[in-house]
């Protein structure tokens, strides 16, 4: 048997290290709470059009693979029902009954949810992670609060996956500018805030519209950062805190200026932290 | 006997210790916490080559998707389309578009304008601005929002007609000038 066809030897690359790090599993368990828990809030509240879009089946607007699996327009009965399936199934998976099989119920439900809220025109960006998230969760297989010592390759790619689709929403945004607009200068140098600011601004922002030189400042210091967000990637400690709080400041100032919240993108960036360590070392300990 | 002269020639430990050795490097720190990880650990197994393979060969072809989705500008992929949001630059000398949606309600001189939201016409303001031309082209799609206005506002009367608006406002050097203009991009007599 040669070295290069055996799993042994290719977590030997850096690479594929890189990709499957070996993580608590206790982690995957902290996280998918906070995951499953998030879903049942979207549902309920973000991304809680798709019952009134029961009414509107002639504006549905199918994406790519809504058409390919040729899923037809929703019903208002079959949104509730999707509705009820959804939080029975995110409440198991985040209590870890059944795990595999609630996980995998909530990706199906919840993707079959997502395409009849993105379904009907306006494609929303802030929920790419947490798709992703529900998709590769249900892969790393059983995942309890006591299995602090006991780390996974599995959990550690399904994390890295989460980390990779939140900084990406970042730095492929900017790629996104870069294309849509030919010229990023002229993104930066443009009036994307002021436009956003008319549209949707707050109140109290709109004094902010007398400040357009404010705003350009604040569009080239958002392409800068969106552009630096993969090296997060790669950060460790203090400095990882320090840009996981910097990022939470910056969608807490676009929601309070234009009631942006971003909050789908926001939870998964608590696959960066250690959250292993909120279980309390009595009851990881014991068994 | 094999598995034992591969471990030589390529100097690696066995799984068990490789894995086990890289537990108590990540986690504890004392003799301690080492302990009770030890006992409170299972072991990781290794991961198999094919469940290496499928998560690296799926995790390159989502990467490709989303690449190819911000290449050819397309939102069709979801959850792996462009992300647009906001991408487009806007003109400091430029105007600002905001769609709005409009009734004709019987006894009313004006049209009145509603809240282009689900709570009023069943469906959000970008929705409509993301298939525009279509709606424009097909005005018969505003039915549907009268007959969510009707559904949502029992105590209302019945709009005539749905009248889909557009106001522009015209800006210099970033700032508005004048009042925002108002134009109709499509009307339905509501049936």
């Amino acid at each position: 048997m040669s070295n290069s066809t055996t799993a042994e030897a290719k977590v030997g690359n850096p690479i594929v290290a890189w990709f499957t790090p070996q993580i608590s599993l206790a982690r995957v368990a902290v996280f998918r709470v906070i995951v499953y828990i998030f879903v049942i809030i979207d549902v309920l509240t973000i991304s809680a059009d798709v019952i009134p879009h029961g009414w509107t089946p002639d504006l549905y607007k199918p994406l790519w693979l809504a058409r390919f699996l040729h899923i037809p327009p929703v019903s208002v009965l079959g949104a509730q029902i999707l509705l009820a399936a959804i939080i029975v199934f995110a409440l198991m998976a985040a209590a870890g009954v059944l795990q595999r099989i609630s996980g995998w119920i909530v990706a199906i439900t919840f993707g079959l949810w997502m395409f009849y809220t993105q379904g009907y025109g306006y494609v929303a960006h802030d929920h790419m992670a947490l798709v992703i998230a529900v998709v590769v969760l249900p892969t790393v297989g059983v995942a309890r609060f006591r299995d602090v010592g006991a780390t996974s390759a599995k959990a550690g790619w399904a994390l890295r996956v989460v980390q990779i689709s939140v900084v990406l929403t970042y730095f492929y945004s900017v790629v996104m500018k870069w294309i849509a607009s030919g010229n990023i200068t002229h993104w930066a140098n443009g009036a994307v805030i002021i436009w956003a600011l008319m549209r949707r601004g707050a109140e109290w922002s709109k004094p902010f519209l007398e400040m357009p030189g404010l705003l350009i400042a604040g569009q080239w210091a958002t392409l800068v950062f969106e552009f630096l967000s993969l090296i997060v990637l790669f950060l460790k400690g203090r400095w990882l805190y320090g840009a996981v709080i910097f990022f939470m400041l910056f969608h807490l100032m676009t929601y309070i200026a234009l009631g942006i919240h971003f909050l789908p993108t926001v939870i998964c960036w608590a696959a960066f932290l250690p959250l292993e360590k909120l279980i309390p070392k009595r009851f990881a300990a014991t068994r | 006997m094999d598995e034992k002269k591969r471990r030589l020639v390529t100097n690696r430990k066995p799984p068990s210790e490789s894995a086990e050795e890289s537990t108590t490097a990540a986690e504890p720190t004392t003799a301690a916490e080492s302990a009770t990880a030890t006992a409170t650990a299972t072991k990781p197994e290794p991961m198999t080559t094919w469940s290496i393979v499928w998560r690296l060969g799926a995790t390159a072809m989502a990467l490709v998707i989303l690449t190819c989705g911000q290449f050819l500008n397309t939102n069709d992929f979801f959850p792996l389309g462009s992300l647009t949001q906001y991408a487009t630059a806007k003109d400091l000398n430029g105007t600002v578009n905001a769609t709005c949606i409009e009734a004709q309600f019987p006894g009313e001189d004006e049209p009145r304008r509603l809240g282009f939201n689900t709570d009023t016409v069943g469906i959000e303001r970008g929705d409509i601005e993301s298939q525009l031309d279509r709606v424009i082209a097909n005005p018969e799609l505003l039915q549907p929002m009268a007959d969510s206005f009707e559904r949502l506002h029992p105590d209302e009367p019945k709009p005539e007609q749905m009248i889909l608006c557009r106001t522009v406002t015209q800006l210099e050097n970033g700032r508005s000038v004048g009042e925002p203009e108002h134009k109709i991009l499509a009307t339905w007599e509501v049936q």
